[in-house]
């Protein structure tokens, strides 16, 4: 009984698993990841691609994460990818949804990040005239 | 021998300075598009940075003691900053201001006044143990025809700081090593960024004093020949604008590009050292940030 008991549990907590898995079939990818300005908080400009695969029937949607904003939405697989002008001066998320359920079919994140990462750099480079 | 040591020593100096400037007598631009992007609340923070890297410059031959001149050169670039508790050193590839060791004295919301302990620039200067007088006219030739020396000085500047976009800058220093004289600049810079471009512009104002302008310009009765007649020059301005824009290559690796014009003024293109009335120097570098 105690061995079935921990093959329920193996089962129940398998089965998320199982569903990350088939959203990982989605193969939802950003190029590049990674947009580099100069300076800390500086906003940084980048053109990503981002490219997936979705099923056959359904409503997508490519949305903003944190602001639940929906950049592009689609039926099937009409549209398997979109150019976006990334502008922003922290690392964001972005999400592709099934329209309609909670849980997104998959995440990822462009990272924003800086040469000179310390603000005292560009701060006293006035001084270097 | 303490002469010769000396000597030496300005000479492994100003090899560095060299090095660290690129050209001799006109140093150059900064990273200005770097400084504005930080803002003004984060300028005391303590910290630094480094760079190394390569670097192309162009610059065109303003003097005749510029003996090994080549309008184009590639240069190792070596840079940095570093402050700690308001004392800093600054060796900033494409300052024209050279190297500068300072103290950060005083600050508010828009200005900061450093005390400069040594600022440290290419200059010109001839042998201190030959009397010209004893020279015939080729001897005195070859003696004009001086090498590089040290400027160093110390002095005072005050910075004021308009948002991040605009800044102000003055300063005054004077040679205390060997009396060359007062050296000021009064510059006014801007950058702005486009996408990922950050793009700087500048204007300078820049005094040299009667001494600084004999010692790097002048020629006395007893030097005198017919090739460098006597020359003896006031005090004088010059003016430069300059532009320049820094791109990240990656999370480590910056290009860098800029142009500056400098005009002489003629108290500096009547010397006879001198060969044209303006500076115009380009460079472009990709530099590591360690």
């Amino acid at each position: 009984m105690n061995k079935f008991n921990q093959w329920l549990a193996l089962a129940l907590l398998a089965s998320p698993m199982t569903a990350w898995s088939q959203d990982h079939s989605i193969a939802f990818t950003a190029t590049p990841e990674r947009c580099i300005a100069l300076h800390k908080g500086q906003t940084c400009y980048q053109d990503v691609l981002f490219r997936w695969q979705t099923p056959e029937s359904g409503q997508y949607c490519l949305v903003l994460t944190q602001e639940h904003r929906k950049l592009t939405c689609w039926n099937g697989k009409a549209v398997q990818q979109y150019q976006y002008s990334f502008e922003g001066n922290k690392t964001t998320s972005f999400s592709l949804i099934h329209d309609g359920k909670v849980q997104p079919l998959a995440q990822l994140k462009v990272v924003v990040t800086w040469v000179y990462k310390a603000p005292k750099q560009s701060g006293s480079g006035w001084r270097l005239f | 021998m303490s002469n010769n040591v000396n000597k030496m020593s300005v000479r492994i100096i100003r090899a560095i300075l060299l090095t660290l400037m690129m050209i001799p007598g006109i140093t150059a631009a900064s990273d200005i598009a770097s400084s504005v992007g930080g803002g003004v609340e984060n300028r005391l923070a303590d910290g630094g940075y480094f760079e190394l890297g390569a670097s192309v410059y162009g610059v065109n031959k303003v003097d005749i003691r510029q003996t090994s001149h080549q309008a184009v050169q590639p240069t190792l670039l070596i840079s940095g900053m570093y402050q700690y508790k308001g004392l800093f050193v600054e060796m900033i590839h494409q300052s024209q201001d050279g190297v500068n060791l300072g103290f950060n004295f005083w600050n508010s919301e828009n200005w900061s006044l450093d005390l400069l302990l040594a600022n440290l620039q290419t200059s010109w200067s001839r042998p201190e143990d030959i009397d010209p007088s004893m020279l015939d006219e080729a001897g005195r030739n070859a003696y004009l025809m001086s090498e590089e020396s040290l400027y160093i000085g110390a002095g005072f500047r005050a910075t004021r700081y308009w948002g991040d976009r605009y800044v102000f800058q003055y300063r005054l220093v004077s040679d205390y090593f060997d009396g060359q004289g007062i050296m000021s600049t009064a510059r006014l810079g801007t950058s702005w960024q486009v996408r990922n471009w950050n793009f700087h512009a500048l204007a300078s104002i820049e005094y040299s004093s009667a001494t600084l302008n004999r010692h790097r310009f002048g020629v006395s009765d007893e030097e005198a020949t017919e090739q460098f007649p006597e020359y003896r020059p006031g005090s004088s301005f010059s003016y430069g604008m300059e532009l320049g824009v820094a791109y990240p290559l990656s999370e480590s690796f910056v290009f860098r590009t800029m142009y500056r014009l400098n005009v002489l003024s003629n108290e500096v293109t009547d010397s006879p050292f001198n060969q044209t009335g303006y500076v115009s120097f380009f460079n472009a570098s990709i530099s590591y940030v360690f």
